[in-house]
């Protein structure tokens, strides 16, 4: 339920805005074909590559694989494997259009040099293709349609790309370009010189692609977003034929127009939204996802294209096989498209992908595509980046941007593991982000603490908070019949019931662990006490007292005294919390640690003022009226500065006029009001 | 009077009078002899001596006669002959045209083996006979009438009017093309209103062929707005320059009309859907001519290899032909490169253009 109230809240959070914005893009355009084809370098924007073709194109932010070659020279640097890519497609009226490349992320872990580093080191990738077409079967005929024989028509485009990533406060940014050397042919064409006609041969052009991507970790506008559900968000920007090719022609020449593409991806991780209460859907899908792209093109000569495209990723249960359906829809004249995916794992993490694709076409057949890609060598997953990470010879910046690498591979194990990791880092400005994309324990962890420091600073309503938070993360672990919280988080989730007021879940919870230690006793004294369980209190920080207590408890001991001579008081039993409040002034002289919870909240760090006062309303109602009023002198004599000091100074000289006169009776009604103050403040009524 | 003078001179204008009837002269003829006859002869021809002598025959006349003379033959070696064997002396012939009401004659020299006639009047059947004179010593014989021949005059040539030329004759393209090479020719012509069109004429020139073909109609007739029949002789494809004319029964020839085109085989020997000029180059003037064999299909489209709808082609559907300039549906020059053009709803009728810059 706890659970579910968060996943609701992240939803607010995060899937609005994206959603809406996506909406409004598509909303914006609408997807209506346009009659506007035959611009130059078609062959360079109809698109490559199994996924892709499958999402209707919408790539340029995604373009992880070998065909970012051609989508976004930026996008390779996700890739997470040396993949090889190929594809065929018989397009349309036996015209061959196919596709093959290749993508080597980071490929060199450990450069030798500065310039190996800079190019071809771990925050780098490289990828090379090609793709053709040819249209065969064109009759050659003169101006009088007399045939003169069979050509084909055909363009080659070579890419070459190199990517490289830059880390900033903001996100991951990288920053990719491609070479590339196109051709045209027309084989079997022959010059007619009646009319001047000439075969042109082979024409060559070159061209310069640039591309984008965008990883918003931490960027203005989107922190209000929780990382977990940040973190599939990418942005993809590629300018196509920055450098334009040129086409040389008999009559004319003829340049590729500049292609502007961009786009958003955002990867729905199923287990980030599906309650875990719907416990059969969770273990279904939790390993599941679907990306959702969205991009728009322009360039001269056209109105903007949209492009829109989902892909899901299903495991095939343990088989290790999984299985992508794609679907794709765009205001190209091949308006709608669908395919499918399925991968095989083979042997050291090695995989091989077949992928089908169909584009929908209004007025022809369908267009048929095949694919086959395969997956090899090490990966540049989450686990890469930790280990790179751990390296000793690591600078903290090095290790931190590895750190951050590989929380942007969220999910998985690797990442949470980076999450941790980041928080040694000096620069705590988005700890909190981290621990919310850890979660579990880590995260109550550090709510918890958070929680104490908040309650320690007098800021008990966002204490409160945050210890709510860290009981909500505490709870599905506790809950679990595996047991998954240990003795001591036994002891972190009770204290954080504890701050949250849930004094008998408190109990409940730190009764489960089995440390027996001091702590345990003092914070279910604690719980007891304000259950009012004043027995149950006195039994438990009896025993609390008793461990054996080691330098780094000393507070915590002094803690429980303080504890029991409060439950005392309630019982009347003036003499025995004389008797603890005594023993505390005498063993505790210094501060109390300031790591340390205390309950009641103390305001200051030191306990020996707060024992002084509550000794003399003991002293007092116990008839000890002199001990009493040194033990209130005591607070002003030495702890003027304290709270109980500044409150016992006020009525300083009516105490001395009470000892002048010996009026005892005041005495009394003064220690009764100081005692039905404390209780007030210190939640000890019996209402 | 005046008006009516106006009023003739406007119809013979027209071609609608012959001009003999206000020519500047009358009907003439030019070669009649130039001596004076002997009186006895004169004598013979006023008084009509009794025709004793065998007839001369005149030549054949064709039923019309080009222009406003009309030379009219005989054959004078028989008639030399005749006179010889009986010992005469040939004196003089003696034509004579009956015109309407008026009768126009002369003596002719004996050396005369025709007579010209000038100044003829258009239009009216004139009807000619010959006789001869002969003499012995102081007698004189006169032969008796030959046979008559009858002539028309017609001085206005036929005009080859409107035609349409030859039936499903397309224009897509730098040259009009049918399809088979057995086609149909429209014709209309006319005569002037003495006058008949009699025969088409049609002169086939290209680099394989330079014939001259002949088709006569059944009737002649004043105008003429018929189909005939033409094969065309040299081979599909190659232009061919057609020269057509018509002639009139008084063999007038009309003024000509030229006509190139180039055929294809029939339907069923080509494929269905067929592009040229193939490559073609918009900037250079070409558009692409997409034949189809099936005229009814009026509308298709073309897509760039990858299916990106480019333009929609449109044509009515007596047209075998789509034409595309090589411009997308925004009005810009497609890019080099190769396109499909796809018949709407059949999408197995297509061919595939190249664009060349």
């Amino acid at each position: 339920m706890v659970d579910h109230m968060m996943k609701s809240r992240y939803v607010r959070q995060s899937v609005c805005p994206i959603s809406i914005a996506i909406l409004a893009l598509l909303c914006h355009t609408g997807l209506h074909a346009k009659n506007e084809a035959g611009q130059a370098g078609a062959l360079l924007r109809h698109g490559v590559g199994g996924r892709a073709m499958g999402m209707g194109k919408a790539f340029v932010a995604i373009s992880d694989d070998a065909s970012g070659v051609y989508w976004n020279p930026a996008g390779i640097l996700r890739a997470e494997q040396i993949g090889f890519t190929s594809m065929y497609s018989d397009l349309y009226y036996d015209s061959r259009y196919s596709f093959a490349g290749v993508v080597w992320p980071r490929p060199i872990v450990e450069p030798t040099s500065k310039w190996l580093s800079f190019f071809f080191g771990p925050a780098t990738a490289v990828g090379f293709g090609w793709t053709g077409f040819q249209m065969t079967g064109f009759e050659q005929r003169s101006e009088t349609g007399l045939y003169i024989g069979d050509f084909d028509y055909g363009q080659n485009a070579f890419f070459a790309s190199w990517a490289r990533e830059w880390h900033g406060d903001w996100g991951i940014l990288d920053y990719g370009l491609t070479w590339k050397f196109l051709n045209e042919n027309t084989p079997d064409l022959v010059t007619e010189s009646s009319r001047n006609l000439n075969a042109p041969g082979r024409n060559w052009a070159s061209g310069l692609d640039a591309g984008l991507t965008f990883q918003p970790i931490h960027a203005p506008l989107f922190r209000i977003i929780s990382l977990k559900y940040l973190l599939p968000l990418k942005f993809g920007f590629s300018l196509q034929n920055l450098l334009q090719p040129e086409w040389d022609y008999q009559l004319s020449k003829e340049k590729l127009p500049r292609v502007v593409r961009y786009g958003l991806a955002y990867q729905w991780n199923l287990c980030d939204w599906i309650p875990e209460s719907w416990a059969h859907v969770y273990d279904t899908f939790q390993f599941s996802s679907v990306l959702m792209a969205y991009d728009r093109e322009e360039y001269d000569g056209i109105q903007s294209h949209s492009f829109f495209g989902l892909e899901g990723s299903f495991p095939l249960g343990q088989t290790g096989v999984v299985f992508q359906p794609r679907w794709g829809a765009n205001n190209e004249t091949q308006n709608r498209s669908a395919g499918c995916g399925l991968v095989f794992p083979f042997s050291k993490g090695a995989s091989i992908q077949l992928d089908y694709a169909t584009g929908l076409h209004p007025d022809l057949e369908n267009d048929q595509q095949f694919f086959v890609s395969v997956n090899f060598g090490s990966k540049r997953d989450a686990g890469f980046f930790n280990k790179l990470a751990k390296k000793p010879e690591n600078n903290a910046d090095q290790a931190k941007e590895y750190w951050l690498l590989s929380i942007a591979r969220y999910p998985g194990e690797a990442s949470a593991e980076a999450a941790d990791a980041m928080l040694d880092y000096p620069d705590s400005t988005y700890i909190n982000r981290y621990y919310t994309l850890t979660r579990g324990q880590t995260k109550a962890a550090w709510l918890l603490k958070e929680s104490k420091r908040l309650l320690r600073d007098g800021n008990e309503g966002k204490a409160r908070k945050r210890a709510e938070d860290a009981v909500k993360e505490y709870m599905p672990l506790f809950l679990d019949s595996e047991n998954l919280l240990s003795d001591e988080e036994l002891l972190d989730f009770g204290e954080a019931l504890i701050i949250s007021e849930k004094y008998s879940n408190a109990i409940t919870a730190l009764s489960e662990s089995h440390s027996n230690s001091l702590r345990q006793y003092y914070l279910l004294a604690t719980a007891q006490k304000y259950t009012r369980n004043w027995d149950s209190a006195i039994e438990m920080y009896g025993r609390a007292i008793k461990q054996i207590s080691g330098t780094d408890n000393q507070s915590m001991h002094a803690l429980s005294l303080f504890g029991l001579s409060e439950c005392l008081v309630q019982k009347m039993q003036y003499a025995s919390a004389m008797t603890s409040l005594n023993t505390l002034l005498k063993n505790h002289t210094g501060q109390l640690d300031a790591q340390y919870p205390r309950y009641p909240i103390i305001e200051d760090d030191y306990i020996q003022d707060d024992a002084q006062f509550l000794l003399g309303i003991c002293a007092s109602l116990s008839g000890r009226y002199e001990d009493a009023i040194a033990a209130y002198m005591n607070i002003v004599r030495l702890y003027p500065g304290l709270s109980y000091g500044s409150t016992v100074e006020t009525d300083a000289d009516g105490l001395v006029k009470i000892l002048r006169e010996k009026n005892w009776e005041a005495l009394q009604a003064l220690s009764r009001k100081y005692l039905y103050e404390y209780n007030q403040s210190h939640q000890l009524t019996n209402e | 009077m005046r008006q009516l003078k106006v009023f003739l001179i406007f119809l013979l204008g027209a071609g609608l009078l012959p001009p003999g009837v206000f020519a500047a002269q009358g009907p003439q003829i030019a070669n009649r002899m130039d001596r004076t006859l002997s009186i006895e002869t004169f004598q013979a021809i006023r008084s009509g001596t009794e025709a004793t002598l065998p007839a001369p025959v005149l030549l054949p006349e064709p039923d019309y006669t080009l222009g406003n003379q009309n030379a009219i033959h005989w054959d004078r070696q028989r008639v030399v002959q005749i006179t010889d064997s009986m010992g005469l002396t040939l004196e003089a012939f003696y034509i004579e045209a009956q015109i309407d009401t008026t009768l126009l004659w002369a003596p002719l020299d004996a050396s005369a083996d025709s007579a010209l006639f000038i100044y003829l009047p258009e239009g009216i059947e004139i009807t000619y006979r010959l006789r001869y004179y002969a003499k012995q010593g102081q007698d004189i014989f006169m032969s008796v009438w030959s046979n008559e021949v009858v002539s028309i005059q017609d001085a206005h040539v036929p005009v080859l009017g409107l035609h349409s030329g030859f039936l499903n004759m397309q224009q897509g393209g730098t040259i009009p093309w049918i399809v088979g090479k057995n086609s149909e020719l429209h014709i209309m012509a006319s005569d002037s209103l003495y006058g008949k069109v009699q025969q088409v004429v049609i002169h086939e020139a290209s680099e394989e062929i330079d014939e001259i073909w002949y088709y006569d109609f059944d009737v002649p007739s004043l105008t003429v707005d018929q189909t005939i029949p033409y094969t065309i002789l040299t081979s599909d494809h190659v232009p061919v320059d057609l020269t057509f004319w018509v002639v009139d029964v008084a063999g007038q020839v009309s003024g000509t009309m030229h006509q190139t085109l180039f055929w294809w085989p029939e339907d069923g020997a080509e494929k269905q859907v067929i592009c040229f000029p193939n490559p073609f180059r918009p900037e250079a003037g070409e558009r692409s001519i997409i034949k189809v064999n099936q005229a009814i299909c009026t509308s298709g489209k073309i897509f760039d290899p990858f299916g990106n709808y480019v333009v929609t082609l449109n044509k009515p559907e007596d047209v075998l032909y789509f034409e595309w300039d090589g411009r997308n549906g925004a009005g810009d020059l497609v890019a080099s490169g190769g396109y499909l053009f796809v018949v709407d709803n059949q999408p197995r009728l297509y061919c595939k253009i190249a664009v060349f810059k």
